[in-house]
């Protein structure tokens, strides 16, 4: 009780010194917790979706390449033994339109009522059930989102125009796994196989067993009774391409997250570490007065608990806030709809230990040291230097996990290790430096002091003695900056290298005079919406056009592996389709009209494809080996693609509609064909762009990926904002005495603010310089790991305005970050500060 | 003239109720060459007045001047250069910085106010000299004991050339020993440089070493008295 009452007091007398350490867990805890709930928020969302479509279906049957089969095989399933359902489906990506106008991109499914809520997982809430052909069930959120309710209109962009439904019922999600049904709209089958002319056939038939410990059984009883045409699968499998195509944000993320976490257990580690060096006078009373050695140490971690549980509470709380924005942030880039703030175990448990288990370790380690003091070394005046772990040791954990990581982002680079484990690679590399921080920090502050000497004057050499006072304090402050830069800068740049490859290869890819498509390009074509049939005769017929090419995209299988196969008219040498990184692009032409194909680079490096290999593509027909007569760089669908001739495609797979129209125009009559085609599109409902508008989307979509990004990034030079002002008030707190001593003695006010302002510097200069060194060491090995999991170089750019510009920037973080402690220092009541203990 | 002369000072601390008179309207004129102790029972006010001497402290009211400015009517940073360059401070608990030499800490105060460091260097050596510390002048604090320590912050007080040292109970760490060797030192300074020292003590011998007394009791000066007069008076015992 006494101990309590001691930390009690000891809170009070220092409430400034108790505020920083709790605001360290609180913004250490929140970062962790916001990166990890938005990362698993948007995995949630993703599944979600999926969850939406597949519910608890456990198999699928369809056809190669999306081709529609006749519904009688329905019947056929449903003899099958061991079956609870087996249900017809028909889904489409379109445009929904509602209200004056406006319009959404959609996932429509045409369903069998009757059986409908039995696979998919959902109740209604409001309104009643799909009784009739044109009435639509829409997801509540979703519909309130829009303004939409029971009763009111909507139309669907269809394949014979546009279509009308009445909505009749909102649904709710009842599966635990699936908050949202999202942006789904369910339809009778008829209304949907009327709306895109489908006669009585069907895109899937969904199943689900009665026994899951008999899967395997059932699959193979249904497979016997499939005619060859038709294939059985998991649902998994189709998010395949979606998980591909945000690869390289995962990534990304992943190694936000990754230093988040450092950076929140280093200001964490690091204000424990100064709050029991401050006190160590008051521990030594303690121990004088008869404190064994183990209460001293349960004291403090029984403190540091209690700070530690309101801290990761408080820092919940905020996490729980912003990553809510972060999720947003992420869900428009990644494009999904609507992702709820879910909030799952896992993040809670990271940021927790982060919390609540780095302030009880970062507490136990200096008290523990404080502890073995004798109560006479304890009471003396000295530096409290040794209350800090042992340099030596450091230095060689450093010498052994630095080296450890270059090697594996080496292996990454050279394709031995999958570039998944470059996170680990790097967060390795970059502890281990700060790991030998605190030996060459005497040697380098010294070379910096005596290069700024007549800048920094005797207040520096004051401020560089009080920083080798505590050199591992001192140090992990650095690191956190060096952090802070070395992330900023490799991720900053990874994402400008990337952003530029993208950039390029959709200004020398997407080319043509206009585009016409029924839904907005979003991550996977595989969400491309059809043209209504008739739409390519109808532009090729208007006066003007030059030529139309009708492009479609559908997914099969081929060397094991599900890719986007996408079928163009190849009609002109000249125009530039691909952006080729294997292959002469005359050859490729005639290679392409004799039925060879093109692959992106990254199915090359998946499938170890080479030119002139064949491909075995997957088709209703049977297995199709075509001919590699090219290797491109490709971002459609993350480079898992196939380009083949329109009419080679129409050989074996029944390819239903095009998904998109490149339009040329007769040169001179720009204007006069636009017209007529945005008349018609207008009229259709569908979407008109011209190669700038295009472009301009494109663009726009990846400046949202960016955002996202350079958000994660600005809140980690947050934090190593606030990991700076604490260390330097803290620092401040704890030379109060001698700063009273030298405001008495000599020191001006600005003198002492000059002081703080040179330990801040220091600290800058030797966290962020080589942390650009680091920072780009990094993006360039980032750079080339891509190359073995993608086929593709990206070509590293040094960019001496984000390296200036970072470092620029970062100083002056670390600047307006001391001005709290300068201006506190500044304003120390001199004689009540020589009385402080 | 007198080097300070400090006119009806009061400090009080805390208001209304919970209000402290530290010191009840003070008079005292001390003169260029004089060593005066201050002596007086705990809360008497002898370092609050020490305090106000040096213009760390503001009096709640009256004057004190320094050479015939008002430390009031001066900004922080005018007072704290005058205290840079007119007055020596040294403290019971000396006060060096511990990360510095001896010479370095010697030379802190004139490298503030700007005299280079080759410059402040000499004269910091020529200070420690004086207090024979100069074959220590490259030892920290933590290896100094503790009379050198003082001896070290005596050092410092001298390099600047003050019109008045201001001590508060400099021999109260230190052992007899050391402390009647810091004494000592304080009379020679005073004797061979006429150097003003205003020391305030609670030890009765080292009191004897100064040429005047002035006793505070409850924040009023009880006896203000030159050497000779309080040594037969026996104010001191």
């Amino acid at each position: 009780m006494v101990f309590w009452r001691l930390s009690w007091r000891e809170f009070r007398r220092r409430p400034v010194r108790a505020l920083l350490t709790l605001f360290s867990i609180v913004i250490g805890v929140a970062a962790v917790l916001a990166v990890s709930l938005a990362i698993s928020n948007t995995r949630a969302a993703q599944r979600s979706m999926l969850k939406s479509v597949v519910g608890q279906t456990h198999f699928e049957v369809y056809a190669e390449g999306g081709v529609l089969f006749d519904q009688g095989v329905v019947a056929k399933i449903r003899q099958v033994p061991g079956l609870k359902l087996a249900t017809p489906v028909i889904r489409r990506f379109t445009n929904m339109f509602y209200g004056d106008q406006r319009s959404t991109k959609l996932q429509y499914l045409g369903v069998d009522p009757k059986l409908d809520q039995e696979v998919r997982e959902y109740k209604l809430v409001q309104g009643e059930a799909l009784s009739d052909y044109e009435q639509v069930l829409l997801d509540r959120s979703f519909a309130e989102s829009l303004g939409l309710k029971v009763g009111d209109d909507v139309q669907f962009q269809t394949q014979s125009g546009k279509r009308e439904a009445k909505i009749v019922g909102l649904t709710q999600s009842s599966s635990a796994s699936a908050a949202t049904q999202g942006s789904l709209a369910i339809l009778p089958l008829p209304t949907l196989q009327r709306w895109t002319r489908s006669g009585s056939r069907i895109e899937l038939v969904q199943i689900v067993v009665d026994d899951e410990s008999k899967l395997n059984d059932s699959k193979a009883a249904i497979q016997a009774v499939l005619p060859s045409d038709l294939k059985i699968r998991v649902p998994a499998l189709r998010s395949e391409m979606a998980r591909e195509s945000t690869v390289a944000m995962d990534q990304s993320l992943g190694m936000a997250s990754a230093f988040s976490l450092m950076l929140g257990i280093f200001v964490i580690y690091n204000t424990f570490q100064m709050n029991i060096g401050e006190r160590r006078r008051q521990l030594g009373i303690l121990r004088a007065l008869g404190t064994t050695r183990s209460q001293i140490v349960r004291m403090i971690v029984f403190e540091s608990a209690i700070l530690g549980l309101f801290g990761t509470i408080s820092g919940w709380i905020i996490g729980i806030f912003a990553a809510r924005g972060l999720s947003m942030a992420m869900a428009s880039a990644s494009d999904i709809d609507h992702p709820q703030n879910i909030l799952t175990f896992f993040p809670f448990l990271i940021s927790g230990v982060c919390g609540l288990g780095v302030a009880i370790v970062g507490a136990f380690m200096p008290a523990y040291r404080a502890s073995l003091l004798s109560p006479a070394e304890a009471l003396r005046v000295v530096t409290s230097g040794n209350l800090e772990p042992n340099r030596k040791m450091l230095l060689l954990v450093g010498i052994v996990l630095s080296p450890v990581g270059f090697t594996v982002l080496i292996l990454c680079v050279l394709g031995k290790v999958h570039i998944d484990h470059a996170i680990a690679g790097c967060t390795l590399f970059l502890l281990g430096y700060i790991f030998m921080i605190p030996s060459f920090l005497r040697p380098v502050s010294s070379f910096i002091y005596r290069l700024l000497e007549r800048l920094f004057g005797v207040e520096g050499r004051l401020a560089q003695r009080q920083l080798l006072r505590h050199r591992v304090r001192t140090s992990l402050t650095i690191g956190i900056l060096f952090l802070a830069i070395s992330m900023g800068l490799g991720m900053g740049n990874m994402i400008l290298d990337n952003v530029r490859d993208y950039r390029t290869w959709a200004s020398e890819v997407l080319v043509g005079d206009f585009f016409v498509r029924s839904t907005m390009p979003g991550a996977s074509n595989e969400a491309a919406g059809s043209l209504p049939s008739g739409t390519i005769d109808a532009i090729t017929n208007i006066s003007g056009v030059k030529a139309v090419d009708a492009t479609s995209y559908i997914s099969v299988r081929a060397n094991d592996m599900t890719v986007s196969l996408i079928a163009r008219s190849f009609i002109d040498r000249n125009r530039k389709v691909f952006h080729v990184s294997q292959g002469d692009p005359n050859a490729i032409f005639d290679g392409i009209q004799r039925g060879e194909v093109v692959i992106g680079s990254v199915l090359a490096e998946r499938g170890k494809l080479k030119l002139g290999d064949e491909i075995q593509l997957e088709s209703p027909k049977g297995i199709v080996p075509l001919k590699i007569c090219g290797i491109a760089n490709d971002y459609m669908n993350a480079g898992l693609t196939v380009y083949i001739h329109r009419p080679i495609a129409d050989q074996y797979f029944e390819i239903e509609g095009s998904h998109l129209a490149i339009i040329d125009i007769i040169p001179g009559q720009i204007e006069s064909a636009e017209k007529e085609i945005k008349r018609l599109c207008d009229q259709e409902g569908l979407i008109f762009l011209s190669q700038k508008e295009l472009l301009k989307i494109v663009r726009s979509k990846v400046d949202g990926i960016v955002n996202g990004l350079w958000a994660v990034l600005g809140l980690c030079s947050l934090i190593a904002a606030f990991g700076l002002v604490n260390t330097l008030t803290m620092s401040v707190l704890e030379q109060t005495a001698e700063i009273g001593m030298l405001r008495a003695v000599a020191m001006t006010r600005t003198q002492v603010r000059k002081t703080v302002f040179s330990q801040a510097v220091f600290m800058g200069l030797i966290g962020l310089i080589p942390g650009v060194l680091a920072g780009l060491l990094i993006a360039y090995l980032l750079a080339l790991s891509v190359l073995p999991t993608t086929g593709h170089a990206i070509t590293f750019q040094f960019r001496p305005w984000l390296v200036f510009g970072s470092l620029g920037l970062e100083l002056l973080v670390v600047l307006l970050a001391s001005l709290i402690p300068a201006e506190r220092a500044a304003r120390i009541p001199v004689a009540q500060a020589m009385q402080y203990q | 003239m007198s080097l300070i002369q400090i006119k009806q000072v009061t400090k009080s601390f805390g208001t209304g109720e919970v209000q402290v008179d530290v010191l009840r309207g003070i008079d005292l004129q001390i003169r260029s060459g004089e060593f005066v102790a201050i002596m007086g029972p705990s809360g008497s006010g002898k370092s609050t007045l020490l305090s106000i001497l040096g213009g760390i402290e503001p009096p709640s009211s009256g004057q004190v001047l320094l050479e015939g400015t008002d430390l009031a009517t001066l900004s922080d940073d005018d007072r704290t250069r005058m205290r840079r360059r007119r007055i020596g401070f040294i403290f019971q608990a000396f006060n060096l910085i511990s990360t510095l030499t001896a010479v370095e800490n010697v030379c802190l105060p004139l490298e503030l106010d700007g005299v280079s460091k080759t410059v402040a260097t000499k004269r910091a050596m020529e200070s420690l000299e004086l207090v024979e510390m100069g074959k220590r002048a490259t030892h920290i604090p933590s290896k100094l004991s503790g009379g050198e320590q003082q001896r070290v912050a005596i050092a410092r007080a001298l390099a600047i050339k003050p019109a008045i040292i201001l001590a508060d109970e400099p021999t109260g760490n230190l052992d007899s020993r050391q402390g009647a060797r810091v004494t000592q030192l304080l009379r020679d300074i005073v004797k061979s440089y006429q150097q003003t020292i205003v020391m305030v003590t609670h030890d009765a011998n080292v009191a004897k070493s100064a040429s005047r007394l002035v006793l505070l009791r409850d924040g009023e000066i009880e006896s203000d008295q030159a050497q000779a007069e309080w040594h037969s008076d026996g104010a001191v015992r």
